[in-house]
């Protein structure tokens, strides 16, 4: 998914209500930010945030939205696997829609990656298809009929073609692409690291 | 309270799908519904306490008001209890075995505060 499309959608989010700023992430890495932090503290953030959710997970807790109230805002964290989205407010009247607003934004923006994914899979199988040959069609001197087994039943053999005593191990015609993702999410891959403990 | 008071009690909201309500002061906690589900919402307060202050500290925001989550279908959480004394500082928190709007289920830890419920 492009950027200009995450900012789009979640320009509109950010813009709603007491919102002051808003971080996508993946894991660690961090898919997009708009806040008014520097860039240091969105990746504490961001790393603290898949500590928590490591931990969650370890602990086989089945978080999906925290809510935090500070001095100076409010957070709203919701967690859709490995995907987090993290919302800034001054308000904190403003949790449940803040969060329903997320929640929407983030099964949006994983249907948008399906949908990439798929694209990019067909056009592939349409290229390979381009450049394979035509499949040969069965001449009926390959055609073999022994006698019945029964009455009314016939068993049909097909004759192997010269050189092949056996046939091959099956292969998938196309194997499925090395998934490239969006520019979006190129940083999103996972790295290890040492956790904290909670 | 009798175990048997205790035992009803938790019977009773567990059933309902009403909070059961805890307060928690200068490293002890306390609630209605026994010893067990003290203790939960003891680790649930250390837990949730400690991703707040680990998710603000960067960020300037050090002084935690509340802490909520959702983990799968229950509700549960804490609040300062800003009537309390500031040298001992108290915390009312909540488990319900339901999603609620966290809005509701700030206002039933305020009610709860005010003495309204519990």
């Amino acid at each position: 998914m492009k950027v200009e499309t995450i900012q789009s959608s979640l320009g509109g989010l950010k813009s709603a209500g007491s919102v002051f700023g808003v971080i996508l992430s993946r894991e660690d890495s961090v898919i997009y930010s708009d806040v008014p932090f520097q860039q240091d503290r969105v990746n504490h953030v961001v790393t603290v945030l898949d500590d928590i959710g490591f931990y969650f997970k370890k602990e086989n807790r089945r978080v999906d939205q925290l809510a935090f109230g500070y001095d100076g805002g409010n957070i709203v964290v919701v967690i859709d696997e490995s995907y987090r989205l993290v919302v800034f407010h001054s308000l904190n009247d403003e949790i449940d829609f803040i969060a329903k607003a997320a929640k929407a934004f983030l099964i949006d923006y994983q249907m948008g990656l399906f949908a990439a994914e798929f694209e990019q899979d067909l056009n592939q199988a349409r290229a390979l298809e381009a450049v394979s040959p035509e499949p040969r069609s069965v001449t009926p001197e390959e055609v073999k009929i022994q006698e019945p087994l029964r009455p009314g039943t016939q068993r049909i053999t097909l004759q192997a073609e010269k050189g092949f005593d056996k046939t091959e191990p099956l292969q998938p015609r196309t194997q499925r692409p090395v998934t490239t993702p969006s520019q979006a999410t190129a940083t999103a891959q996972p790295r290890p690291r040492a956790r904290r403990t909670i | 309270m009798s175990q048997e008071n205790i035992e009803a009690e938790l019977q009773t909201a567990l059933l309902n799908k009403i909070p059961r309500y805890f307060r928690a002061s200068g490293g002890s906690a306390h609630g209605k519904t026994g010893v067990q589900d003290t203790e939960k919402f003891a680790e649930l307060l250390m837990v949730l306490q400690e991703c707040a202050l680990l998710v603000g500290e960067r960020l300037e925001m050090n002084a935690v008001s509340y802490a909520y989550m959702y983990d799968g279908d229950e509700t549960s959480g804490f609040r300062f209890d800003q009537s309390s004394d500031p040298a001992n500082p108290q915390v009312v928190g909540a488990i319900q075995n339901r999603r609620v709007s966290m809005r509701e289920f700030t206002v039933g830890l305020n009610e709860y505060m005010e003495g309204v419920k519990g």
